[in-house]
């Protein structure tokens, strides 16, 4: 009874697998840099490390499931990042902000020519700014965690997100629709 | 942690960059049509059909992002043992996995250098060398390890300071006798992958028994700091007799240390080794 159990655990999760690939690899390979290599393998540590907890994780929701699978695919790679352990007192609370961003009218109203831009500017800054930039705003975490998963001084971390601000303002140019007053602004998007 | 945004300082330019890079998830994967999204999924597949999934090897130091504002991610150091007694060679490799932030990997172990000096570029940062292979002593081979790129932490049940010194002369960047190793080797490892000097008592006791006519002048500050942490005293405490603060004798003993470096290194690790001290460097 209990091998047929573990059967159709196996077999849901092959299933979850087939669905939730791509979504878990691409979140991978956005955090690490487009690392194909490296976002395989998170991607795989993540949906290996979903077996034992299937029995609680074949009852959550798909989104959920997702979001879970996300948080142990970033915490492999920020494992890859980190080169010190302070990250890890810092990780659970990091996580607790770690998920899919809702989709909103904000986002649905992004031009294909802005995000051209703006993926120019981050394609061409250097690594560890590219690691704090994505920290920042896909993993949503502060500029103090950033710090200390990266092992770097936070003041260095401020100086790489104020340089990545700036960047993007002038190289979206009238597609930034904020002014710097905070209003909206600029382009309508 | 906070997680408010007002607490967290999120602006609305903050808002609009998240959104972009949540926009990039969702195109990441057409941006690289030449790699195969799904290429790990099969094999997870059929590892979940024959039994537990296992996790991938950790990735090699050598992967490079190919674009996308990414580069080489910063890795563990690497390492490579050289010990022709499989059990030295397996208690070194205990005290690596036994580091509790994984900094170091090994990559390669042999019971002679065959394997480091044949390929195009260095298989590994550091080299951990027992300085006698088939018993035959290999300090001569330390320049042609340097040479191909290695970093070499001699380690060594022998004591005698002239082979220390003979050690140090020909560019290992550190020398730990087997009773050190326990202790610093891990930490020996990750400074000189650092280029941060680091140095031993082995290192001390042998450059202070140094009579040679021609040896490295070490001012009267340099000898006292080496010669009383020799004798077992803790930096602090040195630094207490001598009236010095504890990173004032870091940087006399790290000085004296790099004296012996210049008569052997490269150019590079000279000067890396005459920055400063060594946050790391051994004491009690």
């Amino acid at each position: 009874m209990a091998e047929r159990l573990d059967d159709r655990h196996r077999s849901e999760l092959a299933a979850c697998a087939k669905c939730l690939w791509e979504h878990v690899y691409a979140f991978a390979m956005l955090v690490t840099c487009s690392d194909h290599a490296l976002a395989q393998d998170v991607t795989q540590s993540a949906f290996a490390a979903a077996l034992p907890e299937w029995p609680r994780l074949r009852c959550l929701t798909e989104p959920e499931r997702e979001r879970w699978l996300k948080r142990v695919a970033a915490n492999k790679a920020i494992d890859e990042f980190r080169r010190n352990d302070t990250a890890e007192a810092h990780r659970s609370a990091v996580w607790e902000r770690c998920r899919p961003r809702e989709t909103d009218t904000h986002r649905d109203a992004m031009v294909a020519v802005a995000f051209e831009r703006f993926w120019k500017a981050i394609d061409r800054l250097p690594p560890q700014a590219y690691r704090a930039a994505v920290m920042r705003w896909r993993l949503d975490m502060s500029e103090r965690d950033i710090a200390s998963a990266m092992g770097i001084a936070q003041k260095t971390v401020s100086s790489h997100l104020s340089r990545v601000r700036a960047e993007l303002r002038v190289e979206l140019g009238d597609y930034w629709p904020i002014d710097r007053d905070g209003r909206e602004g600029g382009a309508s998007l | 942690v906070s997680n408010s945004p007002e607490d967290e300082g999120i602006s609305r330019d903050d808002v609009f960059i998240a959104d972009l890079f949540a926009r990039a998830e969702g195109e990441i994967i057409p941006m690289h049509p030449d790699y195969n999204p799904n290429e790990g999924l099969e094999r997870f597949l059929e590892q979940l059909g024959n039994g537990q999934p296992t996790v991938p090897p950790r990735p090699s130091r050598e992967v490079v992002s190919p674009g996308l504002g990414g580069g080489a991610i910063e890795q563990q150091v690497t390492v490579a043992i050289i010990e022709d007694h499989p059990v030295v060679t397996e208690e070194v490799a205990s005290w690596i996995r036994s580091d509790p932030g994984q900094r170091v990997r090994l990559v390669h172990t042999g019971a002679d250098l065959t394997g480091l000096l044949t390929g195009p570029r260095a298989l590994a940062d550091v080299v951990i060398l027992d300085l006698e292979l088939s018993g035959e002593l290999v300090t001569a081979q330390i320049p042609g390890l340097v040479a191909a790129g290695y970093r070499v932490v001699a380690f060594s049940g022998r004591c005698d300071p002239a082979i220390v010194r003979e050690t140090m002369d020909n560019g290992a960047d550190v020398y730990a006798s087997k009773e050190e190793g326990s202790d610093h080797l891990v930490e020996a490892v990750l400074a000189v992958a650092a280029d941060r000097p680091y140095v031993t008592r082995s290192e001390a006791e042998a450059i202070l028994a140094d009579q040679r006519p021609d040896r490295p002048a070490l001012s009267p500050q340099e000898q006292q700091a080496l010669r009383l942490w020799f004798q077992g005293m803790s930096k602090a405490s040195v630094g207490r007799r001598m009236s010095v603060s504890e990173n004032t004798v870091r940087q006399y003993i790290s000085r004296a240390r790099a004296r012996y470096a210049a008569t052997g290194r490269t150019a590079s690790s000279k000067d890396a080794l005459l920055a400063g001290p060594s946050p790391d460097a051994p004491c009690q």
